[in-house]
């Protein structure tokens, strides 16, 4: 099969993920969430991993920026793919509180496009293009799903809050007044996520679909603070079409021009080259159980019951993307059991505004921080001490109510993957209807 | 009963005093058990506490007709601003007699008009504007009051200058909860730091004061430079007014070691000597606070800053590209009742941090040596109140509660009200000094803190919601 596809990609993910560390470099970002911080909320699995000292994380981040484009011109290619798969990764587990779905497909594609033999070969395995397309179709899919429920489909929430306050956008601004905005939208963001794939999977209906898919992510780059995933995704889709769509626009660009000589013919669409090698059926296993993973693991949140976008559990990984507006109000009831006196803690005193806003509405970072004033306060000769949370949040507009038991003592449960006894039961009934436009 | 009678509020017994007619009483040394042992402890004392001159005894002129209730804290509320159409006419008593600030600010109108979003940021706009103004007044009241005491000094003119002063915090204690802006932290939208160089709480150094006393680098250029490596906040603005108007004493709050008590350099200073610095170094800050009033009024100002212009969110505005924008960076100020107002101001005093290791810590209090404390929290919600409800007589005019009822949720900001005059209820349940308070009625102080977290958790969980507000500096950063 063409490789011009993979090279696109290639080309485009390298400047992408350079054009995203310079944003942090140039935004004061690595200050704010990785140095500024005096704790950090870890990753189950992986609270061994720490912050780098502030100059070498500078450096990091100054490299990485180098190494995008190192990866986009295909210097060096594979130990560039795998350094900055490595150190974006790395900065992805120095803090939950900065967890966002789209840094986590770009590591993805980055491991992926490491393994892959994206450094300019003529031709590839049919299967590095299925594997690509799966990749960006569970993204888009299990959005869609995402969006299947009552607070989405039936009350137009968290739609509905995040319009109220865009009324001055321009020429749509007017639109967004409108009671039936909310809803109308909701439904075209949960039709396109789950019928994306499809359009652009279909030949007849793919630049079509590919022109609403600009659309789509312009608008929402422009109405919501999402910083690169409108562009990763826009890029990403590319893979939907013709592997060798690049050649065939270079032709196009520059026509006249005869093809490049040595270029190898075109395989049809979706042909895949002949893999019977014990090493291509290894690599072929290994596929399907990363295909099998990444199908079942946004899938996990039903062991859990109830609503995942209250009690959070199976919402990392899973591709939930804008589906919740979360708000919380938490404070810590610390007992030190040796004089019965009781503190009252607030977060700020340990996180910044950002790692605050995040644990607020997330139960397993408000345990991770009850753990560390257990810590704390035992560490000031006030121990041993009880933690206890008042943790109050309001769900895509409803009234606020608690998250967790007050009365269990966090700093002794356990933080491991199982069903979290100590979360209370999610609110019932509708999200409310909030009033559009507001002046 | 008779409160002057049967008070042991030494605020009280001064305004009781003063209604009599009297003249200063020498100040009765602070309770040997009130004691901050946390880590703002209060350092030992190297000299003795002679009051110098037998001058500087005198506590806060409260004026008769302002005390209300007799308690401390009504008396803090309404001495210090009145403007006939201004809520605090209404809500805590109105002065007799006109201030200056009164005769010069022109009291924002209260909007009859529909909610808008637009008209909201004016008001608020508006608001801010009034009490930097009245701050300014009151700050150029002190500059002169203390100029006054330091160049023919009586007792008379160090009443005047500590009424002065009592009337300037109060007054910035209103204008505290309009920290955005200028105002702000140099981090956050248009912020710079001007807040700091008016007062500096919790920052507060009493040594750091007596080493410029001995110094008298409040003589030196430097002292008014925005420099705060040069010329740290902890040495001037109103903590540092406060110390040097009220202190009876002459002992300094440095240790043993410090350079002043270790050099002999203090010890060589007579009482009378000290005395006249603390006026002239008094005088120096007043002077260096009103400038900063000026600036802070005059960065508003066309003239000046232009900030209000700014206001008006635009692509080719740099620091609000939204309405939105605005709205957050103005909303951000109502978390003072959070981070400051419960918090700060309460919490420690209250042995709920472990910054106290005493079971209370009187001496975390804000305003020890005026022992206003109450009254200032009183002030702070007066100040939070023309924010949240509307900056007319009796709170009327735009405020976000009318933008939650106009977002169809007027139960919330019924919630939000009901939960402010409990708050209202407990400052009134204080009948003295908070310090005294927290030794002998713990349950009322703790109260003040206990009330106000309804409306902090509304705050903080509902009405961001809501109103989809994002607090500029937790909204850094992508989303997704």
């Amino acid at each position: 099969m063409d490789a011009s596809w993979l090279v696109a990609l290639r080309v485009l993910y390298g400047l992408i993920l350079s054009i995203s560390l310079g944003r942090f470099i140039a935004y004061g970002w690595i200050e704010r969430f990785f140095v500024e911080p005096s704790f950090h909320f870890k990753y189950w699995g992986f609270s061994w991993v720490g912050v780098l000292p502030a100059p070498l994380l500078y450096a990091l981040f100054w490299a990485l920026a180098g190494l995008g484009l190192l990866v986009a011109g295909g210097v060096c290619f594979r130990l560039s793919a795998w350094l900055l798969w490595l150190g974006f990764t790395y900065i992805q587990l120095l803090d939950v509180a900065t967890y966002l779905n789209h840094y986590y497909l770009a590591s993805l594609l980055g491991l992926l496009l490491a393994l892959s033999p994206a450094a300019g070969r003529r031709s590839v395995a049919a299967g590095w293009l299925y594997l690509l397309r799966f990749q960006v179709a569970v993204v888009y899919v299990y959005a869609g799903l995402a969006k299947l429920h009552a607070d989405w489909l039936l009350d137009g929430q968290p739609l509905g809050i995040w319009l109220s306050s865009r009324a001055d956008f321009p020429v749509l601004g007017a639109l967004f007044r409108a009671a039936a905005a909310p809803l109308v939208l909701s439904w075209a963001g949960f039709l396109f996520d789950s019928t994306i794939v499809l359009w652009l999977s279909w030949r007849r209906t793919r630049p079509y679909a590919y022109v609403l898919l600009l659309v789509f992510h312009t608008l929402t780059s422009l109405l919501f603070p999402i910083g690169m995933f409108p562009v990763i995704m826009s890029a990403a889709a590319l893979v939907f079409f013709a592997p060798d769509w690049p050649r065939r626009l270079w032709d196009r660009l520059a026509r006249g021009k005869a093809r490049p000589e040595g270029v190898a013919a075109a395989l049809p669409e979706g042909q895949a080259a002949p893999t019977r090698t014990p090493w291509a059926r290894l690599v072929a296993a290994l596929a399907l159980g990363y295909c099998a993973l990444q199908a079942l693991l946004p899938l996990r949140f039903a062991l859990y019951g109830d609503n995942v976008r209250w009690h959070e559990q199976g919402m990392r990984f899973s591709w939930r993307v804008m589906v919740r507006e979360k708000n919380g109000s938490v404070t810590f009831r610390v007992t030190s059991l040796p004089s019965q006196r009781v503190f009252e803690v607030s977060p700020r005193r340990y996180l910044t505004p950002l790692q605050e806003r995040e644990m607020a509405g997330q139960p397993d970072l408000i345990v991770q921080l009850a753990q560390h004033i257990r810590q704390d306060f035992e560490e000031r000769g006030l121990g041993p001490v009880q933690v206890r949370a008042d943790a109050w949040v309001s769900l895509n507009g409803r009234r606020a109510q608690r998250l967790i038991d007050p009365d269990v003592d966090l700093a002794r449960v356990g933080g491991g993957l199982a069903p979290a006894r100590w979360i209370l039961q999610a609110p019932a009934g509708p999200a409310p209807e909030l009033r559009r436009g507001q002046g | 009963m008779s409160l002057c009678g049967s008070t042991s509020s030494r605020a009280l017994r001064l305004g009781c005093a003063l209604a009599a007619g009297s003249s200063w009483s020498c100040r009765k040394p602070p309770p040997s058990e009130i004691v901050f042992t946390g880590t703002a402890a209060e350092l030992p004392r190297a000299l003795g506490s002679t009051p110098a001159g037998g001058s500087s005894s005198a506590l806060p002129v409260l004026s008769p007709g302002s005390v209300g209730s007799a308690s401390e804290g009504a008396a803090g509320a309404s001495a210090v601003v009145a403007s006939p159409s201004a809520p605090g006419a209404a809500n805590g008593g109105s002065v007799p007699g006109a201030t200056p600030a009164q005769a010069v600010c022109v009291a924002p109108s209260a909007s009859g008009g529909p909610f808008s979003k637009a008209a909201l940021i004016d008001a608020a706009a508006q608001c801010a504007v009034w009490h930097y103004c009245q701050f300014q007044v009151t700050a150029a009241a002190l500059e002169t009051a203390t100029a006054a005491d330091r160049d023919g000094p009586s007792s008379e003119t160090k009443t005047q200058a500590q009424q002065a002063f009592v009337t300037a915090l109060g007054s910035w204690e209103r204008a505290e909860l309009f920290r955005f802006g200028p105002a702000a932290r140099s981090t956050e939208p248009g912020g710079r730091d001007l807040r700091d160089l008016i007062y500096a709480w919790p920052a507060r150094s009493e040594c750091k004061v007596d080493e410029q006393t001995l110094s008298q680098s409040y003589l030196t250029p430097a002292f008014h430079s925005l420099d705060f490596a040069a010329s740290p906040v902890t040495g001037r603005t109103l903590t540092a007014l406060e110390y040097l108007l009220f202190e009876p004493g002459v002992q300094n709050h440095c240790s043993a070691y410090s350079t002043i008590n270790a050099g002999g350099g203090w010890a060589a200073l007579a009482p009378e000597e000290i005395a006249t610095r603390r006026r002239a170094y008094a005088a120096e800050a007043a002077v260096d606070l009103h400038t900063r009033a000026r600036e802070l009024s005059q960065a508003w100002s066309p003239e000046g800053g232009n900030f209000k212009a700014l206001l008006q969110s635009g692509s080719d505005n740099p620091i609000f590209k939204n309405e939105q924008q605005v709205l957050n960076a103005i909303s951000g100020a109502l978390f003072f009742l959070d981070s400051e107002f419960k918090d700060l101001k309460l919490a420690t005093p209250l042995g709920l941090t472990p910054e106290c290791t005493a079971s209370v810590c009187p001496d975390a209090v804000e305003s020890r040596h005026t022992e206003l404390s109450v009254a200032y929290l009183r002030e702070n919600l007066v100040g939070f109140r023309r924010l949240f409800q509307g900056c007319g007589a009796d709170y009327t005019g735009l405020g976000f509660d009318d933008w939650l009822r106009e977002a169809g949720a007027g139960e919330l900001a019924e919630r939000m009200l009901g939960h402010l005059d409990d708050v209202d209820a407990a400052l009134a349940g204080v009948p003295g000094s908070l310090a005294q308070a927290l030794v002998s009625h713990r349950e009322l102080p703790l109260a003040i803190h206990t009330a106000p977290k309804s409306v902090t958790d509304e705050l903080k969980a509902d009405l961001v919601t809501v109103l989809n507000l994002e607090l500029p500096a937790a909204s850094e950063g992508d989303n997704d």
